[in-house]
């Protein structure tokens, strides 16, 4: 008998949620739209594995984290696209503000292909051991195979 | 003379003293005017004698003598009153007539020749009734005499009263028997007056053989010349004119053209009034008449000038003229008839055939206007009038020419009548319709023919009396049918009554006995009844092939009259080229539709075509390419193949028709997303002057586009698929497999491909020292003294950048030009490039950053860059660096060197950092 796995997802709408649900049944899932929420949910309940999506274009920018100073002076000073910066690469930023809460070793799925950058993944995977990845175009099964293998 | 003659009297006085000593009861002046009396009688004497021998001087010096001698002596004065008034001094002779009847009331015969003096023609009232006065006068001195009575008759004539002269001619008849003279005068009253037959009657009365004989002969033959002439609306003769009367006229006609119409009217009146038969002045009144829009008025003065002087071209031509510029055909006709006898009369009037062209094109005759125009070109004319002649001939030569024309006689001299129909055909050819009226009448009605009766009809046709020509014709016609250019002159004068439906039966009546013109005529009206333009012909080609067919049948016959044929031929040739002109265009219009179809269905760009034309366009593409597999495929490739799955497990606890509909629902979306991004990607192909079709030129498009048309197929079965047979369940999962397919697999990858092939520039150490070698050849640069680049490489290239290769050489040549410009100028100048890559220590993207060191001491600012405050252009390159997402920035220098620019982009290729997901 497999024991109930508690699966966090944190993404900035419902889709992994509702799809998880729905197609990979199973785990118990359990839902964040910010870093803030997921570390709050990360210290309240026992999770085993982080769903992480990567860009986070649906939540108000106050709810972003990351150093929007600094992203912005190695943006070529441009405020806007350090914002679109900082959305597009969210799930890196909460997965450093969740390394720095103590949080580093969680095993995380996140949803981005690195198939194409294998050099950026493995930094990452220094960074981060239990990292892995899923790309875009993944089935249930697979993600219940990477599910059941975190 | 005068002294002579007072030497004379004063010898006779002497004389006459000595006289009146032998004389007594005699004074001696009474001795003296005695003397002088008969001296003068005795002049007088001589003066008649002179005068007999017409030896007019020497008569009037005697007369003046015996004048002078005796100025009571009434018949010297007379005398000389009778010999001033023979020799043109009228108002002198007026006075010694006057003096005669006041030296001697009761000398009649000086009432008598008053009376003539005063009588005449032309004369004002007030003279005339004072003539009629002295000869009542002296009919009361002398009784009915004959020469009184004649000179009533002639003076009541002179009024204007009639009856009055009639009957002083009636009484003068019964005092003797009148001569042939007389005879003809009393036919010129009684024609003057208007009653021609009692004229011709009296003119017939003059004995034939005799002096006035031919001179009656001419008169009745003019009184039917006139009398057809009348029908027509003229008439005519003419006499010595008054050189008064001329001065009246060329002071009217100057007055005319000096722009007093009434004055030149009233003087032209004057002359008329002095000279009746003064045509020049009746047709200068015509001008004057004509120009005051008095067109009746005008065209009777007119007429009266041209009856008056039947040879006169240019009586003629002003009548032409007037009747030219009226309206209407018969206007026209008349027109033509009068220039026709202008122009015979003067041939070498150019200008008139250029009017009456215009004047037969009016009555349709468009085949004569033709010929007129063509002797108009021949003539002497400039280049301007004959550009407009000829202009005007093509136009001619264009319109509908087939029998609108009257054919004057063939020159068949063999009929029954053989000289009178000559005779008529000569006055028509002349267009003296009047004679050839005239001639017609003479014919006794036995002699009328067909041939006669055609004719006549010409002569009513040409005055426009197409009631009168059709009734001829039609006789002609009931005398023999088979005439057929008769039954084309019935036609033709029917159309001109407007009694077209019979014109059309004689039209086809004619073209049944073989006339080709009436032929050709039919054929027009046939061409000009399919109306309906180019459009309703392109449906009656057949039609007008067949038109041509008949046509050209005619043209073979090479019989006079089809002429025109050729030019409606042409016609419908043009009609035919246009239709089919217009099959030509409809049918190209349709090819180019469909090619237009074709091309907005195929053609168009993909976005791998926006990338190669447009490289500047790649970090927009490739963010949005991003969102789309970020919002488009991510979600639903799991959704599809979780539903896919779920539906081949067969198991209905799977909950398969609440996940169907879900992910309906999701692929709506994801859809409605597609669209979106479709039309942003389009919005960017036109904004760089491309049209994309993305859904057919791009393949990643093509694979998402015809995965929805799968997802969008099996609509129905997704909303029931609990309800589905097995059947239906296995075709919903294979159209479920093939749309998972489309998105994830071909779609899927396809986009990837796409962001891999986002431009990629592969930059090396060469093509660094390239651009740096080409800036130095900058005129800016000559003669700065370089010592070179010093160049290290810490990546080892060559590396991927996602930049263009111009967007690069465009940065780094301003970064190179930037570090010479701040170079001290007293130094060497040395620039340093290095290449150096980084990583972020959150997201792990690599960074390739080129540092550009000089030795300036100029202090610059990143934010002096990125403020475009930096006047050596890294301003403009900050912005370029920021567009293909890169980083421009101010670092320390290191070593010699005193600052460093720094341009970082995202490191592409193998290490493909910095895609947005």
């Amino acid at each position: 008998m497999t024991e109930t796995r508690t699966v966090l997802i944190i993404e900035d709408g419902d889709e992994y949620r509702d799809n998880l649900a729905r197609f990979v049944p199973g785990p118990r899932y359990l839902q964040a739209h910010n870093a803030a929420e997921a570390l709050r949910l990360l210290k309240e309940e026992s999770v085993d594995l982080i769903y992480l999506d990567m860009r986070f274009d649906r939540i108000p920018r106050a709810d972003l984290v990351g150093d929007h100073a600094r992203v912005t002076r190695e943006q070529n000073g441009d405020a806007e696209r350090a914002w679109r910066y900082m959305e597009v690469h969210q799930g890196l930023f909460i997965l450093d503000e969740l390394r720095r809460a103590g949080f580093g070793a969680m095993p995380v799925i996140l949803a981005y292909d690195f198939s194409r950058e294998e050099k950026r993944y493995e930094a990452l995977r220094a960074l981060y051991p239990n990292l892995r990845w899923v790309p875009d175009a993944v089935t249930p099964a697979e993600i219940q195979a990477l599910i059941n293998e975190s | 003379m005068r002294r002579a003659l007072s030497a004379l009297a004063l010898a006779l006085c002497l004389c006459a003293v000595a006289a009146a000593q032998d004389a007594p009861g005699l004074e001696p002046s009474e001795l003296v005017d005695d003397a002088l009396a008969k001296m003068a009688r005795l002049r007088n004497k001589q003066g008649l004698e002179f005068f007999r021998n017409k030896e007019y001087p020497e008569a009037m010096r005697a007369f003046r003598e015996a004048y002078e001698l005796n100025p009571k002596d009434a018949e010297v004065a007379n005398n000389l009153a009778y010999l001033l008034d023979l020799l043109g001094n009228r108002q002198e002779a007026e006075e010694f007539y006057r003096q005669t009847i006041e030296n001697d009331p009761a000398r009649y015969i000086a009432y008598l020749n008053l009376a003539d003096l005063l009588g005449r023609k032309g004369e004002s009232p007030e003279r005339l009734i004072e003539a009629a006065d002295l000869l009542a006068r002296a009919r009361v001195m002398r009784g009915n005499a004959r020469e009184i009575v004649l000179r009533q008759a002639r003076v009541a004539a002179a009024r204007g009263r009639f009856e009055d002269a009639k009957s002083f001619y009636g009484e003068l008849f019964k005092l003797e028997e009148p001569t042939d003279k007389l005879l003809l005068e009393m036919g010129d009253l009684l024609r003057d007056r208007g009653h021609d037959e009692e004229a011709v009657q009296w003119y017939r009365r003059v004995e034939a053989g005799g002096d006035w004989g031919q001179e009656a002969a001419k008169k009745i033959w003019e009184v039917e010349v006139e009398k057809q002439a009348r029908r027509f609306g003229w008439t005519s003769t003419g006499d010595a004119i008054p050189s008064q009367a001329r001065v009246l006229a060329t002071r009217g006609r100057i007055m005319f053209q000096g722009g007093n119409p009434e004055g030149a009217e009233k003087l032209l009146n004057e002359a008329i009034g002095m000279a009746p038969q003064f045509a020049e002045a009746r047709a200068d009144l015509g001008d004057v008449l004509r120009a005051a829009d008095r067109s009746d008025e005008a065209e009777r003065s007119y007429l009266q000038a041209v009856a008056m002087e039947n040879s006169n071209a240019e009586f003629h031509a002003k009548l032409a003229e007037f009747y030219a510029d009226r309206e209407g055909a018969k206007n026209a006709a008349m027109a033509i008839v009068y220039f026709s006898r202008a122009l015979e009369l003067r041939p070498d009037w150019a200008e008139l055939y250029w009017k009456r062209a215009h004047a037969r094109q009016a009555v349709g005759d468009i085949p004569s206007a033709v010929e007129d125009v063509r002797r108009y070109v021949e003539s002497t004319v400039s280049d301007e009038k004959r550009l407009d002649a000829v202009t005007f001939k093509a136009r001619l030569e264009q319109m509908l020419p087939p029998g609108t024309f009257i054919e004057y006689g063939d020159d068949d001299d063999k009929g029954p009548i053989g000289d009178a129909v000559r005779e008529i055909r000569g006055y028509l050819a002349r267009g003296e319709l009047d004679k050839a009226m005239a001639a017609f009448a003479a014919l006794p009605d036995d002699k009328r023919d067909p041939e006669i009766l055609n004719l006549t009809a010409r002569i009513f046709y040409a005055a426009g009396r197409y009631e009168e020509a059709a009734g001829v014709l039609r006789a002609s016609l009931e005398q023999k049918d088979d005439q057929a250019s008769t039954h084309v002159l019935l036609a033709l004068t029917l159309e001109r009554a407007g009694q077209s439906a019979e014109a059309e039966s004689q039209w086809r009546r004619a073209r049944d006995l073989g006339d080709v013109r009436a032929a050709v005529h039919l054929a027009a009206g046939e061409l000009a009844s399919l109306t309906g333009g180019p459009f309703a012909d392109m449906v009656r080609l057949r039609e007008l092939s067949a038109l041509k067919s008949r046509l050209e049948d005619l043209l073979r016959t090479n019989e006079p009259g089809a002429e025109p044929a050729w030019d409606l031929r042409e016609r419908i040739k043009k009609r035919q080229r246009v239709a089919m002109g217009l099959w030509t265009g409809i049918g190209t219009a349709l090819i180019l539709a469909a090619a237009v179809v074709w091309r907005r269905r195929r053609g168009g760009a993909g976005l791998r075509r926006l990338l190669e034309t447009h490289p500047e366009t790649g970090p927009e593409i490739q963010s949005i390419l991003s969102a789309i597999r970020h919002e488009v495929l991510k979600h639903n490739t799991l959704v599809l193949t979780g539903l896919a799955d779920a539906i081949e497990r067969g198991d209905p606890s799977e909950g398969g028709g609440e996940k169907a509909r879900y992910v309906k629902r999701s692929l709506d979306t994801a859809k409605a997303k597609l669209d979106d991004y479709d039309e942003r990607l389009t919005g960017i192909g036109r904004a760089h002057g491309l049209r994309m079709n993305l859904a057919e030129r791009d393949p990643a498009f093509a694979a998402l586009r015809a995965g929805f048309d799968a997802v969008a197929a099996c609509a129905p079965d997704l909303e029931n698929v609990d309800r589905l047979s097995a059947r239906n369940r296995a075709r919903l999962l294979g159209r479920l497999r093939t749309a998972s397919h489309h998105l994830n697999v071909e779609g899927y990858e396809a986009v990837r491909e796409l962001l891999d092939q986002l431009r990629v520039l592969e930059v090396d150490e060469a093509m660094l020292r390239d651009v740096f070698e080409r800036t130095l050849r900058e005129p800016a640069f000559a003669g700065l003294r370089i010592d070179g680049l010093v160049f290290r490489d810490e990546i080892g290239l060559p590396c991927g950048v996602p930049v263009p290769r111009r967007a690069l050489e465009d940065v780094l040549t301003n970064l190179f030009r930037n570090a010479l410009q701040s170079s001290p100028p007293d130094g060497r100048t040395e620039i340093g490039l290095t290449v150096r890559s980084e990583r972020d220590p959150i997201t792990a993207i690599e960074r390739v950053v080129f540092f550009v060191f000089d030795r300036s001491d100029k202090p610059v600012t990143e934010e002096m860059i990125r403020a475009r405050r930096v006047e050596d252009g890294l301003g403009l390159t900050s912005e370029l660096v920021g567009r293909f997402e890169g980083t421009i920035e101010i670092v320390p220098g290191e070593g010699a060197w005193t600052k460093a620019v720094a341009v970082k982009f995202p490191r592409a290729g193998d290490e493909r950092g910095g895609e947005e997901s």
